[in-house]
């Protein structure tokens, strides 16, 4: 039956042509793929990102199951096999008919002698010639890419000098991390001592995290991983900034109570900076407060209400509530609520003062732990080739300074001298119009009446001189009438 | 049943090749343009032959009608030809009594086949006296319809040089015809050729090969001749995309074109490949017999646009065009 002989040649050929679609598709998803992948492998190779070593293959597998799907998703059609048959054998589309014939059937005079000529061809084309396999063009590519991939993974890998993983970096490592942990254990005495709550947990997460560079076999990209996330924790905990602000905040305060009998010593020691002191001395003042007389306590109240004014909508506007508190109270014969008011102003120095030890502490760790990570670093440098590490380290770096770091002096003269310049008016002609009467009110100086005349006169000219064509002649014409003035 | 149309199929190529070959014996070369009339006349359509004076198209058809034993006509128009002297009037005449009758005088229409020479000589309306004629087949005068005999076959000359006193045809007109065939200057050999047999005493005889019974009943069978929905979309996607507005139509279509082809060149299309289908052994149509027949089919149905027109576009181009990208 040519029917039969007809369908069977293109099933064959369709399950060729699924293959080869699924090839095609796997071909062109790598392809694609590949570029896709490229520009983070070359990030891979040149920083410390590191891509785990099977991702590559775990990403080919779900590429080739997606062309797996797009194939299941769009199967190559009878009608695509028939016609992919008729082009490679030149068929001249006589089983793209056939088909037609068959599926719908029809009952014509020509349908059996076109399908038994249909047939007759077929049965002279071989299924491997109209659909070759053929290598995709995109493999090239692939195949370059793999090829690339291997040598790179050799490189990185299996290499023999040159791998970081079979040299052990972790007593360098360790070495460098050894000043940053004795700062840590400095730190936490300081805490102690200070009975800083804050600090001392802050302290326990950085030395946890610290702890983890004395690791045996850590590797120098785990180990500035580490210091990377230390330095941001540190930055996040201090604020130069706003603490100097508020240090010249009470440098302001101290200078209010400098010259006070009673206060000047706790503003020198605000000025100073050194809190604790500024702390015992304001103590020793609320302690002497109910002795002094009416006088005295007349002078000290208007000194702390002076000195709590000043920081009002400040960064230490509690502060300067409780201090302007106590003068109030003590103008007001409250000892008590004067002594219990500059309690809790002390209390505050105390606080500011434990605060700026702390942020001291914090920005010598940060430092440390930056120092930590450049050496860490020198060693990844160092490994790169020769994986030699530095046995003679400059101690001069930083020490020095420029004798003039501005430059010199500049020698221009800033000064303005105006110079007035004349020149000659020339020869030549020039064209000079004399309007009577200045131009306002967005009016011409020229009436349109001369205006019109002058250029009607040119357009009349240029239509008798220039070649312009007959039919455009008119309209050029029309225009200018158009135009004319109305009182002519 | 099958053997019996598989035989008709076979006299069809026969009686083509033997047509061909007889007509051979006088025009020289232009093998085509032989090819593209006889599938005019076996489809039933009209054909246009555009073409310098002296390459033989008074010839072909003169030579046709000796093969084909058909009645033969020529018409010589002319600007002062009027339609009655194409189609006929009704003129006085008198019978055994004396008595005064209108009787219809046959114009050369009446006739199988038809040579229209130098047809954009005439006026419109005169050329559009034609119209009826090639669509329908029949004539209407003073109220009265008349058919014409089949096989009725118009074959139209036009000079592409003279312009002076020329009417170009009507599209209406030009969409009547089932192809256009462009006569070619012949080669140094086929003009050789042409002296040795136009230059001795004795003219190349022909012989009758066919009859206009056997024309009508091959025209019928032409028909039957499979199209798959692929190949007859493939053919309307060409037709739809000589058309500017079309979103088939690429962008030398939308630049040059201002109308594009009728659905009569659709027909012509998918006719005239069946032909070439039966030519060549199959009983299918490809896509290369759509290629084949493409400019013959459309160039004259193709009306440029002004652009097209001032930059001297050739519609042939553009058809070519389209036969590149249409997929």
């Amino acid at each position: 039956m040519p029917e039969e002989l007809i369908l069977n040649r293109i099933r064959q050929v369709r399950s060729r042509l699924t293959v080869q679609r699924y090839f095609q598709t796997l071909a062109q998803l790598l392809f694609y793929g590949s570029l896709a992948c490229l520009p983070v492998l070359l990030v891979d190779s040149l920083t410390t990102f590191n891509i785990p070593q099977m991702m590559l293959l775990w990403i080919t597998l779900g590429i080739a199951v997606i062309a797996l799907v797009v194939c299941l998703v769009r199967p190559v059609s009878l009608y695509e096999a028939a016609r992919s048959i008729d082009m490679g054998a030149s068929l001249k589309d006589r089983v793209v008919s056939g088909l037609e014939q068959i599926q719908h059937k029809t009952d014509e005079t020509l349908t059996a002698l076109q399908l038994q000529d249909t047939s007759n061809k077929l049965q002279t084309v071989p299924v491997a010639q109209v659909a070759r396999y053929t290598i995709p063009r995109e493999t090239k590519f692939v195949l370059l890419m793999a090829v690339f991939l291997v040598t790179l993974s050799f490189i990185e890998f299996f290499a023999p000098t040159a791998t970081s993983t079979e040299i052990d970096f972790s007593p360098q490592i360790a070495a460098e991390a050894e000043p940053l942990l004795k700062q840590i254990t400095e730190a936490k005495k300081e805490a102690e001592q200070n009975e800083d709550q804050e600090l001392k947990e802050i302290l326990k997460e950085i030395e946890e995290r610290a702890l983890e560079l004395k690791k045996p076999q850590i590797a120098p990209k785990e180990a500035l991983a580490r210091m990377t996330e230390l330095s941001a924790l540190l930055k996040t905990k201090i604020d130069p900034d706003k603490m100097a602000r508020q240090e010249e905040l009470m440098r302001g305060l101290g200078q209010q109570f400098v010259g006070n009998p009673y206060l000047g010593e706790f503003g020198r020691q605000l000025k100073r900076g050194d809190y604790q002191q500024a702390a015992s001395d304001l103590d020793k003042v609320a302690k002497t407060v109910p002795k002094v007389d009416r006088e005295k306590r007349q002078n000290i109240s208007d000194a702390l209400k002076r000195g709590g004014n000043s920081l009002q909508n400040t960064d230490f506007g509690g502060l300067g509530a409780e201090l302007s508190g106590a003068g109030k109270a003590l103008d007001g014969h409250d000892i008590e609520g004067t002594q219990a008011r500059l309690s809790k102003s002390i209390r505050k120095i105390r606080n500011f003062g434990l605060l700026k030890i702390r942020n001291w502490r914090l920005a010598k760790l940060l430092s440390e732990c930056q120092a930590c990570k450049a050496g860490i670093a020198g060693v990844c440098k160092s490994a790169g080739v020769t994986y030699a590490l530095s046995t003679s380290p400059s101690n001069s770096a930083g020490k020095a300074t420029s004798a003039s770091q501005l430059g010199e002096l500049t020698s221009l003269d800033s000064a303005l001298n105006l110079t007035r310049i004349t020149g000659v008016q020339g020869a030549g002609e020039s064209a000079v119009q004399t309007v009577a009467s200045s131009p306002e009110g967005q009016q011409s100086g020229v009436s349109y009446k001369d205006a019109y005349a002058k250029y009607q006169k040119l357009s009349e000219d240029v239509l008798t001189q220039e070649q312009i064509p007959l039919g455009y002649k008119f309209y050029v014409k029309r225009y200018f009438e158009s135009i004319k003035p109305s009182d002519e | 049943m099958s053997e019996q149309a598989e035989q008709q199929y076979q006299k069809f190529r026969e009686t083509f090749l033997k047509i061909q070959d007889e007509v051979s014996k006088r025009i020289v070369g232009q093998r085509e343009i032989i090819e593209g009339v006889l599938i005019c006349l076996m489809t039933g359509g009209h054909a246009l032959l555009e073409g310098v004076p002296g390459l033989g198209k008074t010839l072909l058809i003169r030579t046709l009608h000796e093969v084909l034993d058909l009645g033969f006509s020529r018409i010589q128009f002319t600007p002062d030809l009027m339609p009655a002297d194409i189609i006929g009037t009704n003129v006085v005449a008198e019978d055994e009594e004396g008595r005064k009758f209108f009787e219809f005088q046959r114009g050369p229409v009446f006739a199988n086949l038809i040579l229209a020479d130098e047809i954009n000589r005439a006026t419109p309306k005169t050329q559009s006296a034609l119209l009826e004629a090639m669509q329908e087949k029949s004539v209407t005068v003073a109220g009265q319809h008349r058919s014409l005999s089949p096989p009725f076959f118009v074959m139209a000359t036009q000079n592409p040089l003279e312009m002076e006193g020329t009417y170009p045809l009507p599209e209406a007109q030009l969409d009547r015809f089932f192809f256009k065939l462009k006569v070619e200057y012949p080669n140094l050999e086929e003009l050789d050729l042409v002296m040795e047999r136009t230059t001795k005493r004795e003219e190349p005889s022909v012989e009758k090969v066919s009859d206009g019974a056997e024309i009508n009943a091959l025209e019928q069978i032409v028909r039957d001749i499979i199209i798959a929905e692929d190949v007859r979309r493939y053919a309307l996607r060409i037709v739809l995309s000589t058309h500017p507005d079309a979103e088939e139509a690429p962008e030398l279509t939308r630049k040059y074109v201002r109308y594009g082809s009728s659905p009569r060149g659709a027909q012509s299309l998918i006719l005239g490949a069946k032909v070439k289908a039966i030519l060549d052994g199959r009983y299918n149509v490809s896509r290369g017999d759509i290629q084949a027949v493409a400019l013959a089919s459309l160039r004259h149905r193709l009306i440029l646009s002004f652009e097209g027109e001032a930059e001297g576009i050739d519609p042939d181009g553009i058809i070519q065009h389209l036969l590149e990208e249409v997929d």
